[in-house]
């Protein structure tokens, strides 16, 4: 009835509070936190992963049981960063919670900035940074989840709070399992 | 996966001085404090961000004075409302300019169909602040009275006047 009444508050609100808040001392700005319960919580991929995910085995107690793979990619930028200031942390986990709840996650993580590259005649420099794309950005984390489709999983990526921050997400299904399900 | 309860993320708050538990805290009330200070403010984006940034800094300074008696929210609300009415003090002359001007003296558009919104957004900012509070945020008059600093013979009063007013204005403007 009020047409006023669906307006959402404006990102701008949320960040100058915080700003105000941190400004007096009532809290403290920690360590910018990307994905950092996200790595917690799909930890158990993560041992899985080591376990032999890349030789070819099938993760045993992956949360995901049916539908095909994909895997979204984080692409962060500076104005990225700049926007979120580290106060993104609690969102990423709640969602990364929420899907790891609904047995979709098998495996994800933050990446760390330092990228080492190498090539059939050694180690290359090493990059402070991560590679940068033509675009500017960098992947900063990745998931693999269980989808039934790409529709679905873009649907999974629409919902994250990555988006909101600036930040795009790429979606890309695993090769192999795109139309049969499970390996 | 286990959700932190307001009182859980007030203790990280007070406990740790932890800005993931305040953001947690903001995220979960933001949405209602922001359409809570988008009505008291009539639809005035500028003052409805005035409003619910003062109101959120000025619970988190206050946070170890929250006793749970109510909830987290109705606590949250009572220092919008008293923001609000801070910054409409100086448009007390208001109410008597709008009691005076006929409800159609500002309708520009011929065909404009005033809804309620509109309607409140004309209403005098003491008027509107009790009719958001109880008609639309459902508060009781003794809430009410409690967060404004009447009593809750005056909260009733003043809502009986102000339904008058907001019908008077719907009536005047309805096509």
């Amino acid at each position: 009835m009020n047409a006023f009444d669906d307006r959402p508050p404006p990102d701008s609100l949320g960040r100058h509070v915080l700003r105000s808040v941190r400004r007096r001392g009532i809290v403290r700005e920690r360590p910018a936190l990307r994905l950092v319960r996200l790595v917690g919580t799909v930890l158990g991929a993560a041992v899985l992963f080591a376990g032999g995910f890349l030789a070819g085995r099938r993760p045993t107690a992956a949360a995901g049981t049916n539908g095909n793979r994909y895997a979204l990619l984080f692409y962060e930028d500076t104005s990225f960063i700049r926007a979120t200031g580290g106060s993104h942390a609690p969102e990423y986990a709640a969602w990364a919670d929420s899907l790891s709840a609904s047995g979709a996650v098998e495996l994800g993580g933050e990446l760390l900035p330092r990228e080492i590259t190498i090539a059939a005649a050694g180690a290359a420099p090493e990059q402070d940074g991560p590679a940068r794309d033509s675009l500017g950005r960098w992947i900063g984390g990745f998931l693999v989840i269980r989808a039934s489709n790409s529709a679905e999983a873009l649907r999974i990526a629409r919902s994250s709070p990555h988006l909101r921050y600036g930040g795009t997400i790429g979606v890309r299904a695993v090769a192999g399992v795109e139309s049969g399900g499970r390996r | 996966m286990s959700v932190p309860d307001d009182g859980a993320l007030i203790g990280a708050v007070l406990a740790h001085r932890d800005d993931r538990a305040f953001s947690v805290l903001y995220d979960r009330h933001a949405t209602y404090l922001w359409r809570l200070a988008l009505r008291l403010a009539g639809g005035d984006d500028a003052m409805a961000e005035e409003i619910a940034h003062d109101a959120w800094v000025r619970a988190a300074e206050r946070l170890a004075r929250f006793a749970g008696r109510s909830a987290f929210r109705t606590w949250l609300a009572g220092f919008a409302v008293n923001v609000a009415r801070e910054l409409q003090r100086g448009d007390v002359h208001e109410t008597c300019a709008e009691e005076l001007s006929s409800p159609r003296d500002d309708v520009t558009a011929v065909d404009a169909r005033v809804d309620v919104s509109r309607a409140l957004a004309r209403l005098s900012p003491g008027y509107r602040r009790v009719v958001v509070l109880h008609d639309l945020e459902g508060f009781t008059h003794e809430e009410i009275a409690a967060m404004l600093g009447v009593d809750a013979g005056t909260s009733k009063s003043q809502l009986a006047r102000a339904r008058r007013r907001l019908r008077r204005l719907l009536e005047g403007d309805t096509p």
